[in-house]
């Protein structure tokens, strides 16, 4: 049967892509985080106050049409912070990510192709790491380096490699016997053209899946180091940051805290759309492909 | 040989959602099935030979459905059952073998354990009773040392004697008609000849019915009494297997026939296959008329009008071609 | 009669399983012999089937010849040398000579690359192509298998198991072999695609003046295609002569039981009984003396003992068997079905 009608079958056959549209679950995460990155540009043109204005005369103010998520305790608005916040928030945790991802696969790829020193090196190094709780391992590092991102964007990676690393050796493992990688062998490449260009780009799907729901749990680290008074320091304006500020309003200004704490959540609703819609085109993919 | 039908099965169509249209994976398949008889239905991929099986025993895969046609069991149309009834059928009217025998077995059940679950739920027995019984499947499939066997596991054994006990497991309930899918395929030569010869051996000493389905002519040519030939979904020839793959009617058949390597005892130099010209057909983009007339070395105009099928069983030698001479039907 | 190819001397090929391993073999010892001393030889433009079912060794063998396994013991020499033995810059250059072309289309081509890119790499690799002419060189490459050239911009999940075996095919020629080994190409194909590839392999081995080592558990495929044929069983090699002399007068026990166990040597509602009872014994605990006695209807006391050796039936034809049974009534061979033609309006 030619392929064609063949996958279609397939395809069609798949229970899930008959109830699950993995598109819509992709279009509507990404839409959420270019929605709340696009209202961060266009904050200057929303008519609100600059985020570090302060206004002694309307703190604690609730939300009203003037102050849609209200004042703080600086009478500084909480919609402007947030939407300012958008976009460093988004981008160091993103980068983050993509720095433990890249660090993570190659380290992995390395791991399961090579040789049994080489593999048990790593792997040894990545049972290590893993074995160390997280925030721990990160706030020591970030001690060493004092305030500021310097110390996130070292401990983060430093630590975050690992797990990257255990997913992408083991679909190593799998690729590494089938028959286009022998063939790449009997065709006479080199071990390096076989391992970059023939194996890498068949194991990074996996870790590129569990990447978006480390992005959501970097953004809870940023925010968390910025709760404790380490990474991203006063007054620029950090999710995190703001949370805290107004933790002790709490009862008084649940604003400061909650509605902020609300965009984070819906943020890491759209990573995690993204990563489900991800998971099933791609998982489809191989299906097809198998 | 007794002549009574044990299972007609008429304009039997199968439909998958698709974009514009649905595509019929069946189309209007119709055959039957004597009592103590091995019907035979071949066709490469894609000719919707499994789909026509496993309809006849309510596994249509994923999105498929049923959307016409009938099989008529001992009076109950097969097709027209729900789940629930479905239940009760499977595996006292209907059974099924597969093909590959170790995805389905269960895997962390033994064997002894598989079969008397089938014997007291079907047969009502007991566990003694069960665990004898079972024994007795064993050793009747050609299974040696059976009451020691029963306590293996599936992947303790090798893929003849897996498929034996899918065949054991199969008859426990005494089905009326035993469906296999490609049962062999997947096994060696020497072991495919012990089955084929297991299979032979039960339906003369059961009288138990069977539908055969393979892509191997000479498979079906040594083990059937009649014989279906399916492509695109649509039957295209019926009759007897000495009839079809002696004298075939169709210039599919006689092409696929052609395209089949032999042993050679006698000529030197090695000959070409007679190949099919043109591609496996898309069931999406099927011509209007007969299905295989895009690659067919006898094409004439009208064999693009209506379509082609044998949809009601014929006694006869029956073809879906047009062009073929004196056909006796449709 | 020119020196042969490809030589395999005495090989023998052993997998250790750590304890426990599989199931099913219980064996004395935790290792499994997949090739327990094999030799053959493949000539110039000579088209040599190797037959086995499963357990018989011969896909460890063609896995032995391309240096993706190394035996224990034995050599594997091209043109007189040892494939084992070759400093790095010989051992790219005799590699690439041997090309293997694998059973499964689905598996055998990256899924990430287009076809132009496998094609491609092969030939660039093997500097039969720079960037500029690389493109030119698939085109060939896809004609001389007879696929368009739009094929090259296609993915393998693009193209059917008939297309993506060509492509195989055409990545192997790349490299510009002299030998061929297909380890079961066509046995996940349909029959009338099948048929199509092997034609072209037939085609190719003259235009090209290949050697093929052509392997499968198909006689009727093997008989097809090739010239010469050795038969496999537990690792060893039971018999060899030219295809249609060892088809007509196969003299040892497992060969005749091959032939007659081909489904359509009998006809359907004659008495009959499997042509090899039993079941293969385990490759992890080989039979002393001659490994098939455990299944062979002939099997003498000397059977249990002695490994036969190998006695000449007829000039080029060759069986490892004490007893060598005469065979029985030539297998009934299916007649070919009447022309269609003759009959149609």
């Amino acid at each position: 049967m030619s392929v064609r009608s063949a996958t279609r079958l397939r395809r069609l056959r798949t229970p899930r892509a008959a109830r699950r549209h993995p598109r819509a679950s992709l279009i509507v995460g990404v839409s959420i985080i270019l929605g709340v990155l696009l209202l961060g540009v266009l904050r200057p043109l929303m008519g609100l106050p600059a985020p570090d204005t302060q206004n002694l005369a309307d703190v604690l103010a609730s939300p009203s049409w003037a102050h849609p998520f209200g004042t703080d305790n600086l009478g500084r608005d909480v919609l402007s912070r947030t939407l300012a916040a958008a976009h460093l928030d988004l981008a160091v945790a993103i980068a983050l990510t993509l720095m433990s991802l890249a660090s993570g696969v190659l380290l992995g790829a390395l791991a399961g192709f090579g040789g049994r020193r080489t593999e048990a090196v790593i792997m040894r190094l990545a049972d290590a790491m893993l074995a160390f709780p997280f925030m721990i391992l990160v706030i020591a590092v970030v001690a060493v380096f004092g305030p500021g991102l310097k110390g996130v964007f070292v401990g983060v990676p430093l630590a975050g490699w690992a797990i990257y690393a255990r997913v992408t050796r083991s679909e190593m493992l799998v690729v590494r016997e089938k028959d286009y990688m022998l063939a790449a062998r009997t065709l006479g490449y080199s071990r390096s053209r076989m391992l970059l260009r023939h194996a890498l780009p068949n194991v990074w799907r996996p870790a590129l899946v569990l990447s978006t729901a480390d992005v959501v749990l970097n953004l809870v680290l940023l925010a968390s180091l910025s709760y404790l008074g380490l990474g991203v320091q006063p007054p620029t304006p950090e999710w995190g940051g703001i949370i805290a500020d107004g933790q002790q309003y709490l009862l008084q200004a649940w604003w400061i805290s909650t509605l902020p704490g609300l965009v984070v959540v819906l943020v890491g609703a759209g990573f995690s759309l993204i990563g489900d819609g991800l998971a099933d085109l791609l998982g489809q993919e191989v299906r097809l492909t198998a | 040989m007794s002549s009574d039908v044990v299972l007609r099965v008429t304009d039997l169509t199968v439909e998958f959602p698709s974009a514009p249209r649905p595509v019929r994976a069946a189309d209007g398949v119709g055959f039957e099935v004597r009592a103590s008889e091995i019907l035979g239905i071949v066709g490469e991929s894609g000719s919707g030979k499994s789909v026509t099986l496993r309809s006849l025993i309510g596994l249509v895969p994923g999105t498929g459905a049923v959307v016409a046609g009938s099989a008529v069991l001992d009076g109950t149309d097969l097709l027209a059952l729900d789940g629930k009834s479905w239940a009760q059928h499977r595996g006292s009217s209907v059974s099924m073998v597969f093909q590959d025998a170790m995805s389905s077995l269960n895997p962390v059940m033994s064997i002894g354990q598989q079969l008397c679950e089938v014997l007291r739920i079907k047969g009502g027995l007991g566990a003694k009773d069960a665990f004898e019984t079972g024994v007795g499947l064993l050793e009747r499939v050609g299974i040696s040392a059976a009451r020691q066997r029963m306590a293996n596991f599936p992947h303790e054994l090798s893929g003849g004697m897996r498929q034996r006990v899918m065949i054991a497991l199969a008859i426990a309930g005494d089905p009326k008609v035993l469906l296999a899918d490609e049962p062999t395929t997947a096994l060696d030569v020497t072991i495919q000849d012990q089955i084929l010869a297991l299979l032979a051996d039960l339906q003369d000493s059961l009288g138990m019915s069977m539908i055969l389905v393979s892509h191997d002519l000479d498979v079906i040519g040594q083990a059937c009494d009649h014989v279906c030939v399916m492509y695109a979904g649509r039957v295209l020839e019926y009759g007897t297997a000495e009839e079809v793959l002696r004298t075939p009617r169709h210039p599919y058949t006689a092409a696929l026939l052609a395209s089949v390597p032999r042993v050679r005892t006698g000529e030197a130099a090695q000959r070409r296959l007679a190949t099919i010209g043109g591609q496996p057909p898309e069931l999406d983009q099927l011509p209007p008329g007969c299905p295989f007339a895009p690659r067919c070395p006898h094409v004439a105009p009208q064999c693009a009008q209506a379509p082609m099928t044998l949809d009601r069983p014929s006694p006869a030698h029956g073809t879906a071609c047009i062009r073929w001479g004196d056909s006796a039907d449709d | 009669m020119t020196e042969p190819l490809l030589v395999l001397t005495d090989v023998h090929k052993r997998f250790d399983l750590r304890a426990g391993g599989l199931g099913i073999f219980r064996g004395s010892s935790a290792s499994l012999v997949a090739l327990d001393g094999v030799s053959l030889e493949l000539h110039e433009q000579e088209i040599l089937g190797v037959v086995g079912e499963s357990g018989s060794g011969k896909s460890t063998l063609a896995k032995a010849i391309v240096r993706l396994n190394r035996p224990e013991s034995g050599t594997v020499a091209y043109r007189g040398r040892d494939v084992f033995a070759l400093e790095r810059r010989d051992a790219a250059e005799t590699t690439r000579r041997i090309q293997l072309i694998y059973q499964d289309p689905y598996s055998s081509l990256n899924p990430r690359m287009k076809v132009k890119s496998a094609i491609g790499e092969a030939a660039r690799v093997h500097r039969y192509a720079e960037r500029s002419t690389v493109d030119a060189v698939v085109k060939e490459l896809l004609s001389k298998v007879h696929l368009a050239p739009g094929v090259a911009e296609l993915y393998p999940r693009e193209l059917s198991g008939g297309q993506r075996q060509r492509v195989a095919i055409a990545r192997a020629l790349a490299a510009r072999p002299e030998i061929l080994i297909a380890d079961e190409a066509v046995s996940a194909l349909d029959v009338s695609v099948q048929a199509q590839v092997l034609n072209l392999l037939l085609e190719l081995q003259q235009e090209l003046k290949l050697a093929v080592l052509f392997i499968s558990h198909q006689l009727a495929v093997v008989s097809q295609v090739a010239s010469r044929i050795a038969v496999m069983y537990l690792g060893r090699i039971v018999e060899t002569g030219p295809v249609e002399e060892v088809f007509h007068r196969p003299s040892h026990p497992y060969t005749q039981a091959l032939l007659a166990a081909q489904p359509g040597a009998h006809r359907r509602g004659e008495q009959r009984v499997p042509a090899l009872r039993g079941e293969i014994p385990s490759p992890m605990d080989i039979p002393a003396g001659c490994r098939f006695r455990t299944r062979c209807r002939f099997a003498e006391e000397r059977c249990a003992s002695i490994d036969p050796p190998a006695a000449q039936v007829a000039p080029d034809h060759l069986a490892w068997c004490h007893v060598l049974p005469p065979p029985a009534a030539p297998p009934h061979v299916p007649v070919e079905p009447s022309r269609l033609g003759d009959a149609a309006g």
